[in-house]
């Protein structure tokens, strides 16, 4: 199967966004964490703040379009 | 009378390092096969997240059409792009030699693909280096 058949060949740039923030946020949750409830915490918090800062930037972004 | 406390610094540097022969081999086998380094130290789940991570993020990245830099010296973001990609292992090498990875800029997938690769080179490194790490007993 050709990797370019697949969905990810579509994807828009929020459901990147989100793909990227999830799997940055629990690998750096276990790199950083020992503990299983501080490691949920940590990939839970870090994950809101990837997309609130990204949607923050875009929206601060938007008023300054060139 | 009381001994006089003494101040240490991390270790002492009598204590020879643990397993330096593991750590090493932890560093290789995780750079070539994300995950692996894990393995050896025997970090179950940390293995099998940090594979899954950096898989669907490498092959994720290639699906978007993004580019993967060859080696590349003239220019300093071809080399941080080439350096950050090598850190795949194997998915670079696999895409290099498979010819995936041309890059597709008339898409806008194609420009997060490259981010996408990127980042998972980058997460491949840290995790290699918390391989590394746990197998000389800096870290549990």
């Amino acid at each position: 199967m050709a990797l370019a058949d697949t969905w990810l060949a579509y994807v828009t740039h929020l459901q990147a966004m989100v793909l990227f923030a999830l799997f940055i946020s629990v690998a750096f949750a276990l790199l950083t964490k020992s503990k299983g409830s501080d490691r949920i915490r940590y990939a839970f918090w870090s994950f809101v703040a990837f997309i609130a800062i990204a949607i923050l930037v875009a929206w601060i972004a938007f008023f300054f379009p060139r | 009378m009381a001994e006089p406390s003494v101040k240490r610094r991390g270790k002492p540097r009598t204590e020879a390092p643990e397993n330096l022969a593991l750590a090493f081999f932890a560093l290789v086998a995780g750079w070539l096969v994300p995950g692996l380094g894990h393995v050896l130290v025997r970090r179950w789940v940390r293995a099998l997240v940090f594979f899954t991570s950096v898989a669907v993020m490498a092959l994720g990245g290639m699906a978007m059409k993004g580019q993967i830099f060859p080696p590349s010296f003239h220019d300093i973001f071809d080399l941080g792009g080439f350096l950050a990609d090598l850190g795949t292992g194997m998915f670079y090498l696999g895409a290099s030699f498979l010819g995936y990875g041309a890059g597709d800029i008339s898409r806008a997938t194609g420009d997060y693909g490259t981010r996408f690769i990127a980042g998972a080179g980058l997460l491949n490194l840290l995790c290699v280096l918390d391989a590394f790490d746990i197998a000389r007993k800096r870290k549990a």
